[in-house]
């Protein structure tokens, strides 16, 4: 299930920026809820974020969707 | 097919119409009005426009069209890939419209796809638009139905614009509409472009912008604040 919903994120943050090879994700499990860290290049930030947080709203809610067939919560974190 | 007859509710539909019907792209082909009626109501009456739409030349640019569909593969691909990780199986058709790529998904969780309101569906639009515009690096349409929902969708949005028309014709004040897409705001932009007593303005910006339906030649200074 994790590895889907990581699977996912990082496929979608993988086509958006410019150095695909710098995005990492990494899932961690707690016993009710799911945290996802999303880690891309610096520069790259902004497009993950998008204008007006466009990008990151939409990929948080296709993830949303994704994750209502499932229990656990998730929460997508980016970092630098 | 040379050219083509077809009638819609505005130009716009027709075109859009005849298009579909010849395959063929805007830029290919050139339009003749025929004839148009207002009807006597214009929001409640038969009101059509006809159109011919003949091809400009019949030399396709076959380099371009095959442009075109590599993109619509690409798109179709990611979108099917994202949807599938997403644990939803499913299929992706896609074809070439007048504004852009239609692509459509074909699952059994329809709910799950559209999402609150349509905003499921309007993310993945979003963002396979965007990793389409950068692979192919120029701006482009890219529109993602399931369900009919968009179509059954500008149904209701056009009903919902026409109402609140007749309510400011009635009562002379403005009515402000939020929340709507770019999309939404240009489609009820289209349909009271003719109108002569309407007038639709998009004010604001970004994420907050709202489209205001007010009487025509009313003064700015009745509906900005």
């Amino acid at each position: 299930m994790e590895i889907a919903l990581k699977d996912l994120v990082g496929y979608m943050a993988k086509a958006i920026v410019d150095n695909p090879e710098k995005v990492e994700v990494n899932g961690v499990e707690g016993e009710n809820s799911i945290v996802i860290e999303l880690k891309v290049a610096r520069d790259d930030i902004g497009k993950v974020i998008g204008k007006q947080g466009k990008t990151i709203t939409a990929i948080r809610t296709i993830l949303n969707a994704a994750r209502a067939q499932k229990k656990k919560r998730h929460i997508l974190e980016l970092i630098e | 097919m040379e050219w083509i007859i077809e009638r819609g509710r505005t130009k716009e539909q027709a075109l859009e119409k005849a298009l579909k019907k010849l395959g063929a792209r805007p830029e290919e082909v050139k339009v003749e009005l025929l004839e148009k009626n207002k009807g006597f109501l214009s929001f409640l009456g038969d009101r059509s426009v006809k159109v011919k739409v003949s091809y400009i030349n019949q030399e396709n640019d076959i380099e371009e069209t095959e442009e075109m569909s590599n993109e619509l593969k690409e798109a179709k691909q990611v979108l099917l890939a994202i949807v599938e990780k997403m644990g939803i199986p499913c299929t992706v058709d896609g074809e070439n419209g007048p504004e852009g790529l239609y692509l459509t998904i074909r699952s059994d969780k329809g709910g799950l796809i559209i999402g609150k309101r349509g905003e499921t569906l309007d993310a993945l639009q979003y963002i396979v638009t965007k990793i389409i515009q950068k692979r192919a690096k120029r701006k482009m349409t890219i529109l993602v139905d399931t369900e009919d929902y968009r179509k059954r969708g500008e149904e209701k949005l056009t009903d919902l614009a026409r109402t609140m028309a007749a309510r400011v014709k009635q009562t002379g004040q403005s009515v402000t509409l939020r929340n709507l897409t770019t999309r939404e705001r240009k489609l009820i932009h289209t349909l009271f472009k003719e109108e002569p007593e309407i007038e639709t303005i998009s004010q604001g910006d970004g994420i907050t912008k709202t489209l205001v339906i007010t009487l025509r030649g009313k003064s700015k200074n009745e509906w900005i604040n």
